[in-house]
């Protein structure tokens, strides 16, 4: 079925394809190295620490009754979801969209190779930090059950394939709906239905999570002790995977290993039989083709528009970020659905007030619920411009024509400013439309509402800034699809970090040291936020504008 | 008029891609640019646009530097880039607009222009279609129109006739004749002799990052006393390579 020198060859071009590439400049990479390390140790580290507690925590209570390995089972199951729902735009973009399947299809190697190697490039790529929480989560595990740390090596090989079945579903998914979707034959079209279906994933992952509106761990565990065990079992039955690994980790059960390899490969098996039937037929059963009635060019002439500079240029950034299926669902769709994180995050945790309980709160003058509110709108102003990464994919969004930049007679401090209102503009609207609705609701005083606004133009202007400059430091500008853009760019995960820090520093230290410990009260503990920011605002704007510029005008091209 | 004085340019610090490269292109003549791949054609037409910085040496486009100046200069330059698949979300119409508003074109001007232009290359049917949907050679005729929408007195073409149809091929020339008639320079890439053979009044050919022939056409051939011009080329190369 597969040639293994086409299908190695392939992968390897692939994978090269989609790293990010290094600065020429020495003084770019030793700072990007920098940033790179200290958002690891800033995002990366804790989450893996907190993960890690959970499986010990778990382990250790429910060892009593026989059931020590549930912890390390849900972790796995999380991460299989996770995985499933998070690689499904990526294998889509990937198997159909990216430029480079016109030319792959001449080639003299098979469709399903071609499907196999994509595959596998992005279950490598994809996967890293999924394959570092099953192993400090593993580790968590055998110290809590007091293993020897040798029993990993049995398990080795299912430590880093475990992702495979769940992306396998993504992958077989893809495959059904493309096998479809070649009958609509305008590519556009089909990508602008998938961005839709993958906007659907995603809101479906979020109200399942919301779901758990009432969910107590400890009642649950106590429910599994006395013998509810419904979760485990539907997901047993889709990730069969886990509990073969797991028995092979804690019973040294070869059979088990050997079971889970046969299963692994009958996955694999399934996956490529498919590819086989359909992979070709939908590749090419598609194009751009458009059949439109045209507008005379004299009309369209007679309505054309002067603009500034600035204005012509926020413009055109605006229609490739909106218009860009793969920008418009990375970059745009989290700025009008961060309503339903919220509402999961409100759901799942202590604070479930209603609608006129929170007015109620208002007219009493609750300061502790004005205070959540205020760390709340802060919160979401750092965190939003940070995750839409709209300001820290600024100039890899270029690609290969980042010369563009460079040979129009505009200043690279226009062009600079212009990709920083972008991004602003857009953050900003996309969470001030929400809350002023919300503040509306609840009946906010109008003095606390300018100074909510306040604190969000401040907050959502610093990151913004932060992220374009760390952009201009080393832009990803190799890439070849606009997916790739933005994927395994380390700029949008250093400017998260640095986002992070400044939450924490602003939120955690605003409600437990200003309000809980010195019991400040609202108009001081906002007015120590807005000099806050203000001070980062103007801090990033003095270092960044000018060290931003003369990055972009020192990079050279791709 | 293009003047490069003693112009270097390395990548990486190694890799020599241009090399004390001196030369000066005068005005009203169509200026034909030959190399082998590898040669230093790009390198040197990215140092004129502002793309790249030279390591050494000036660059100066009607008496202003590149460097001193860049965004004068860069007013002045028409630069036609070898990959025409840019900005392909926005409609034809959208994307000259966006040019002409960032080269700062009088809306009269360039709905006049836009509008002969867009005959010109037979571009009329397509203008409000997104650029995604040209074919190769529609989109190089795009970047052609935008790059000239600013009237420039300086073109500065990479490679601009690959993807043209006979048609379009034909318009340009003849608009780079009516350009430098007028007392412009044009100053173009090409990998097809015959081409500039036809086109050109003089021409330059790189090699090895230096300019080791810069006349007409016409005193090669009587220097090398050969007709076929790919012969005469690599007879040229060969020599400066011997010396």
């Amino acid at each position: 079925m597969l040639d293994m020198t086409n299908y190695l060859a392939l992968t390897k071009v692939f994978l090269k394809n989609l790293k990010m590439s290094k600065s020429n400049n020495k003084k770019a990479r030793r700072m990007f190295t920098f940033l790179l390390i200290f958002t690891f140790l800033f995002i990366i580290v804790p989450f893996l620490l907190i993960s890690s507690l959970f499986v010990y925590d778990t382990t250790i209570q429910l060892m009593d009754i026989n059931y020590e390995s549930i912890g390390l089972q849900i972790m796995c199951y999380l991460v299989s979801v996770f995985t499933f729902v998070f690689t499904f735009p990526v294998i889509l973009n990937e198997l159909y969209f990216s430029d480079d399947i016109e030319k792959l299809i001449p080639l003299p190697v098979k469709p399903v190779e071609l499907a196999f190697a994509k595959f596998t490039a992005c279950f490598i790529v994809e996967n890293l930090v999924q394959i570092l929480l099953i192993f400090v989560s593993i580790l968590s595990y055998i110290f809590a059950l007091r293993l020897k740390v040798t029993n990993i090596l049995l398990a080795l090989i299912q430590i880093v394939t475990l992702p495979i079945i769940p992306m396998i579903y993504s992958a077989i998914i893809c495959l059904i709906i493309m096998h479809f979707a070649k009958y609509i034959k305008n590519k556009e079209l089909i990508k602008r239905f998938s961005s839709v279906f993958v906007v659907g994933l995603f809101f479906f992952f979020f109200f399942a999570v919301s779901a758990f509106k009432d969910f107590n761990f400890e009642l649950y565990l106590e429910n599994f002790a006395n013998g509810d065990h419904r979760f485990l079992t539907i997901m047993n039955y889709i990730f069969p995977q886990i509990n073969l690994f797991i028995d092979t980790l804690t019973n040294q059960n070869v059979l088990s290993l050997i079971i889970y390899i046969l299963i692994t490969l009958v996955f694999i098996l399934i996956f490529l039989g498919l590819a086989k039937f359909s992979y070709l037929d939908s590749v090419i059963g598609m194009s751009a083709k458009d059949t439109s009635v045209h507008q005379r060019s004299s009309k369209l002439l007679k309505k054309l528009k002067e603009h500034s500079t600035f204005k012509a240029y926020v413009l055109k950034e605006f229609k490739v970020l909106i218009r860009t299926p793969s920008f418009f669902i990375n970059c745009i769709i989290i700025n009008i659905l961060w309503p339903i994180f919220a509402y999961t995050i409100y759901k799942v945790g202590p604070m479930n007030y209603s609608i006129s309980k929170m007015h109620e709160f208002v007219v009493t003058g609750d300061s502790s619920f004005k205070i959540k509110l205020l760390l709340l709108v802060t919160g979401i102003s750092i965190l939003l411009p940070a995750m839409n990464s709209i300001a820290a994919t600024s100039f890899s969004r270029e690609g290969k024509h980042f010369s563009f930049i460079k040979y129009i007679p505009v200043g690279y401090k226009t062009q600079w400013l212009s990709k920083l209102f972008i991004s602003f503009i857009i953050t900003f609207a996309g969470i001030n439309i929400y809350t002023t609705i919300f503040y509306i609701m609840i009946g906010l005083p109008i003095s606390n509402i300018i100074v909510f606004y306040l604190i969000s133009f401040l907050a959502v202007s610093s990151v913004c800034i932060m992220g374009v400059y760390i952009d201009s430091i080393q832009p990803k500008l190799i890439w070849d699809d606009e997916n790739n853009a933005l994927r395994e760019n380390y700029n949008t995960f250093i400017a998260m970090g640095i986002a992070l820090l400044i939450f924490g520093i602003t939120c955690g230290g605003g409600y437990y040291y200003l309000y809980d410990k010195l019991h400040m009260t609202i108009g001081y503990i906002s007015f120590v936020i807005i000099l806050c920011l203000l001070f980062t605002t103007i801090l990033f704007s003095l270092f960044s504008i000018v060290n931003g510029t003369r990055n972009i005008r020192d990079q050279e091209e791709a | 008029m293009i003047e490069i004085k003693n112009v270097t340019k390395t990548y990486n610090g190694k890799i020599v891609a241009i090399d004390n490269l001196s030369m000066s292109i005068p005005s009203g003549k169509i200026i034909g640019f030959i190399g082998l791949n590898g040669a230093g054609k790009t390198t040197l037409i990215k140092m004129m646009t502002g793309i790249l910085k030279a390591d050494k040496g000036t660059i100066k486009i009607d008496g202003l530097d590149i460097e001193k100046e860049p965004l004068k200069v860069k007013q002045s330059i028409g630069y036609i880039t070898d990959s025409p698949d840019m900005f392909l979300r926005l409609t034809g119409i959208e994307f000259i607009n966006f040019i002409s508003d960032i080269y700062k074109v009088p809306l009269s001007t360039r709905k006049k222009r836009n509008s002969y232009l867009a005959k010109q290359f037979g571009l009329e049917e397509l203008l409000d279609k997104p650029m995604q949907g040209y074919s190769h050679g529609m989109r190089q005729k795009m970047m052609v129109v935008a790059a000239l929408v600013h009237e420039p007195s300086v073109w500065i073409l990479d490679e601009p006739m690959i993807g043209l149809d006979p048609k379009s091929a034909v318009a340009l020339k003849k608009m780079m004749h009516e350009h430098v008639d007028k007392g412009n320079t044009v100053f173009f890439s090409t990998h097809v002799l015959e081409v500039a053979e036809k086109l050109c009044d003089e021409i330059a050919i790189i090699d090895e990052g230096k300019i080791i022939y810069f006349g007409t056409l016409d005193d090669l051939i009587k220097k090398y006393k050969k007709k076929d011009l790919e012969e005469l080329f690599l007879e040229v190369i060969k020599d400066a390579r011997h010396d």
